[in-house]
């Protein structure tokens, strides 16, 4: 299978419409619309770099000054340093319980795509929640016996050569909210904006369907 | 706009042009790639006084991503855009055999490519076609790195999936080389 991923990929390097974008340049020169005088502009704005980041003053005291300047600036790069030290534990921690919620999100993707039913009631906790479903709305699903009547639902609706995409994940924390879009084996598209998935310990505790139902007519693209 | 922005817009102009250009030239055709790019860079000049991203080439692929896929109006024309793509295509140096195997290949694989969803399509050519990493990737497309990668693994393993039939009959494995046998 790898050797069919790496010729797949390398397929596809070699079918690159524009293998080197300075090719598009030549059209645009000839067509006046990308200016012709780039080299030139860019040796004067460098120029202009460089005057302006040579130091112009060389006496003793101002070099002094300097140095102790130098020295403070240190001291506050150091203690600026700690406290972003310690802030950037929290940030991981917050960070890496984020890539697992949008972990558990992608997996959920990919085996509705599949319509694995076990291994997607396998990434809910026991108590979840499911509210607002769009085949029903105003009704709760309580708990993985009910889900599971969901998400067979899904698959169902979706069929076997239906196509599923998840869109525009944002996640916050342990919270994820993002877009779907599916087309059924019919050629229906729906699609709902703004589903919101709490996920704790690497299971889907609570999904919340949008308020509104969304798109489930055959005009989404 | 101060005069300091208007050199820096016009240094990132000079700079990544050809690059959104050629980003928005291998997604839709021509003169409506020049129409995007022109559109990026007009986005850019409304929001330099406040533009300070790290690296700005991902910022404005995303503001061209964006406002292709605003343009996009169904799959139906994105196949017939890429199709048409792949026939513009011209290698003079190769011989007429590789051309007609390299031609039939990359047929194959805008097919492939339009029967994947979005996002699959769109990791695959940033990373292949862009050569942008996955932090970038998922900048552009909305997401964290790591299911950037997630995304890009699956994407290409689906793409080989689809191209599977066409590799193996264009190109001998080295199962198959090794056994001496055909394709």
């Amino acid at each position: 299978m790898s050797f069919v991923i790496d010729e797949a990929v390398e397929a596809m390097r070699r079918a690159n419409p524009v293998p080197d974008p300075m090719s598009l340049g030549d059209d645009l020169d000839r067509t006046g619309v990308f200016p012709t005088h780039t080299r030139e502009t860019q040796r004067i704005m460098d120029t202009k770099q460089q005057t302006a980041t040579e130091p112009t003053d060389n006496h003793p005291h101002r070099q002094r000054n300097l140095g102790i300047l130098a020295a403070a600036f240190a001291v506050v790069i150091v203690m600026g340093g700690i406290v972003a030290l310690v802030n950037s534990q929290d940030q991981t921690s917050a960070s890496s319980q984020g890539n697992e919620a949008e972990t558990v999100i992608l997996l959920h993707e990919e085996y509705r795509s599949v319509g694995d039913v076990d291994a997607l009631i396998a990434l809910y906790a026991e108590d979840a929640v499911v509210l607002n479903h769009p085949l029903d709305l105003d009704d709760t699903a309580r708990g993985v016996k009910e889900i599971r009547v969901w998400e067979q639902q899904g698959s169902k609706i979706l069929g076997t050569n239906g196509s599923m995409e998840y869109r525009n994940l944002k996640t916050t924390g342990n919270i994820v909210v993002f877009d779907q879009k599916f087309v059924n084996d019919g050629g229906t598209c729906f699609s709902d904006v703004g589903i919101k998935v709490t996920v704790i310990n690497g299971k889907i505790t609570l999904w919340e369907w949008p308020s509104d139902t969304g798109d489930h007519g055959d005009t989404c693209s | 706009m101060n005069p300091v922005a208007a050199e820096r817009f016009t240094r990132l102009y000079e700079s990544h042009y050809l690059a959104v250009l050629a980003f928005c030239t291998r997604r839709v055709d021509r003169s409506e790639a020049e129409d995007v790019s022109s559109e990026v860079f007009t986005v850019l000049w409304r929001k330099m006084d406040s533009f300070d991203p790290e690296s700005p080439l991902p910022w404005l692929y995303r503001v061209a991503f964006g406002l292709i896929q605003n343009r996009r109006r169904s799959a139906r024309r994105s196949l017939a855009l890429t199709q048409r793509l792949g026939s513009m295509r011209t290698r003079s140096v190769e011989s007429a055999e590789v051309v007609v195997v390299r031609n039939q290949l990359d047929q194959d694989v805008f097919r492939a490519l339009a029967r994947l969803r979005d996002t699959d399509q769109e990791v695959l050519r940033l990373s292949i076609w862009e050569g942008l990493g996955c932090r970038d990737i998922g900048t552009i497309v909305g997401c964290s790195t790591s299911a950037a990668e997630q995304r890009l693994h699956r994407a290409k393993k689906r793409l080989a999936q689809k191209l599977s039939p066409s590799l193996h009959r264009l190109i001998p494995s080295p199962e198959s080389l090794e056994e001496g046998g055909r394709p």
